[in-house]
């Protein structure tokens, strides 16, 4: 038997009283309208997922924090009860730092954090500076139109991320398409695990090669301190590795994608970026509030009775969150919260989620933003939109929202 | 006012220095260090955001009589 594709919606998984989640946004720019209306209806919601299991869905800004912060839920996809986010989920992550419980969860990642506080990121700022205008050159002397995604924002995250951990950049096609395939929902079980294969075969090798010839690097520095009995064992370093380097481009590339358009679509907004860059950090918060992009998790199960918004969770009951359904959320943000302003206070957002799984690279994705959008829009005034709106693919069935390319000219 | 910190439970996110850096800092880890654990009234709303924003509740902020 063919295991399902995990977003074909199953006739009889989805029901009036369980919709089936995830849901397409229904406008390319809002959440999807169905949680809207269970956020204002509040409380929890039952929805079916791709294997027709049914959990509940928190759509409340309070709610989503209240069940990422609590002891009482499990990020364990081993779980029986866990619900999966595709079929592969439990083989490929199971045992994973990020997909274990403190104190064990918080042992291990305190072995990563390291890399990415505030300050180690900071310091990366001309770095990244000095590859933004090497993308901007390049997008110059090509001359309009290009595909932004393409050109810059895929390739300013890759190159970050490739610097720290020491992966070589020149084999981005690779790791891009590795990646796609851990975030496509609408590829086939086999497929994805062939990826994972072919992933988990060139990240040994390059672990191995770390191992022999050791540099100033991340995986490096892994190696040497943080493997063996209390580290990481010698056959998780290389899925680590490759759920850092997914982690660490895909998503950035796709707010940079995402905040671009978005900017281009309020030329107040990006006339007051313009002006003003020192909102270059504001309007980075309200980007991720505002698309909220990591659409199908974080998911929990209870591993006590609990309530959350009013609404008893039973032990071994499973909570799934919308994050932008709760950076959406009037109670958090105001009545304006679907309106983008780059000079609100949009920092309670949850698009890093919330609790001790809250992004580990978060501080990179940050100055990532923060260095590009200035730039750009200092260095090229004019830039817009080379096709209608209407007409932009943005990715419909996917853990991670964004853009498959996007048609900018000057 | 007076902060105190349970660094036990920060996960290194940096929450904390962002909103208030004058206040808070990270190590070489990233965990939480304390710069000034009776801040000044100015500092006051950014230290009360901080603990609002930390996702592990690893800042604890106390009401003091001055
Ligand atoms: C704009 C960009 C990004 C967004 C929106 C984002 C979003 C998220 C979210 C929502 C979570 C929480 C998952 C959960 O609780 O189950 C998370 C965790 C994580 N992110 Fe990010 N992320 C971004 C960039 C990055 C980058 C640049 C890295 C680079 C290393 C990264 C690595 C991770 C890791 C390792 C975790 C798991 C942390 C843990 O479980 O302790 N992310 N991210
Ligand atoms: S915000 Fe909280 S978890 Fe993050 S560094 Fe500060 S104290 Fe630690």
């Amino acid at each position: 038997m063919t295991p399902p594709v995990t977003t074909d919606v199953p006739d009889s998984a989805a029901e009036e009283d369980a919709p089936f989640f995830p849901a397409p946004r229904t406008c390319p720019f809002s959440a999807p309208r169905q949680y809207t209306e269970f956020r204002e209806a509040g409380g929890l919601h039952k929805v079916a997922i791709w294997d027709g299991s049914r959990h509940w869905l928190a759509t409340r800004h309070e709610d989503i924090r209240a069940v990422l912060a609590s002891p009482h839920f499990s990020a364990d996809v081993r779980r029986p009860e866990f619900p999966l986010v595709h079929s592969n989920q439990r083989e490929h992550e199971g045992g994973l730092f990020l997909r274990l419980d403190d104190p064990e969860h918080a042992r291990l990642r305190k072995m990563l954090t390291h890399e990415f506080s505030v300050r180690k990121t900071r310091a990366m700022s001309d770095q990244l500076l000095a590859v933004t205008d090497e993308l901007i050159d390049a997008m110059l002397a090509a001359g309009g139109p290009v595909d932004f995604v393409k050109e810059f924002a895929l390739p300013l995250p890759s190159r970050a991320i490739c610097v720290i951990l020491g992966v070589p950049y020149e084999d981005h096609e690779l790791f891009q398409r590795h990646a796609d395939a851990g975030t496509d929902l609408s590829i086939p079980h086999e497929e994805r695990a062939r990826a994972h294969a072919e992933a988990f075969a060139y990240y040994s090798e390059l672990v191995e090669r770390k191992r022999r010839e050791p540099a100033d690097d991340m995986i490096s520095r892994l190696i040497a301190d943080h493997t063996g009995p209390d580290g990481f064992s010698p056959e998780q370093l290389p899925v680590l590795v490759n759920i850092l380097v997914g982690a660490g481009h895909e998503t950035t590339a796709n707010m940079l994608g995402l905040g671009t358009t978005a900017l281009l679509l309020n030329p107040d907004q990006r006339e007051l970026l313009r002006t003003r860059p020192e909102l270059a950090p504001s309007a980075a918060e309200e980007m991720l509030r505002y698309w909220g992009i990591v659409s199908t998790d974080p998911r929990r199960v209870a591993t006590e009775d609990v309530e959350i918004g009013g609404q008893s969770v039973r032990k071994g009951e499973a909570v799934i969150v919308s994050l932008v359904a709760g950076n959406r959320d009037p109670l958090a943000f105001g009545p304006d919260a679907d309106e983008v302003d780059i000079a609100r206070n949009a920092r309670g957002h949850v698009a890093f989620g919330f609790g001790t799984h809250q992004c580990l690279g978060q501080n990179l994705a940050r100055v990532e933003m923060q260095v590009a959008w200035p730039r750009l829009f200092a260095r090229i005034p004019d830039l817009r939109l080379a096709v209608d709106v209407d007409a932009l693919p943005f990715k419909t069935n996917s853990i991670v929202y964004g853009l498959e390319s996007l048609p900018v000219t000057w | 006012m007076k902060v105190t910190l349970d660094e036990e439970k920060c996960c290194a996110a940096g929450q904390c220095v962002l909103a208030a850096p004058d206040v808070f800092d990270q190590d070489d880890d990233g965990i939480v260090v304390l710069l000034d654990a009776a801040p000044p009234a100015e500092q006051y709303a950014a230290v009360h955001e901080a603990a609002q924003l930390c996702p592990a509740a690893a800042i604890v902020v106390h009401a003091q009589e001055d």
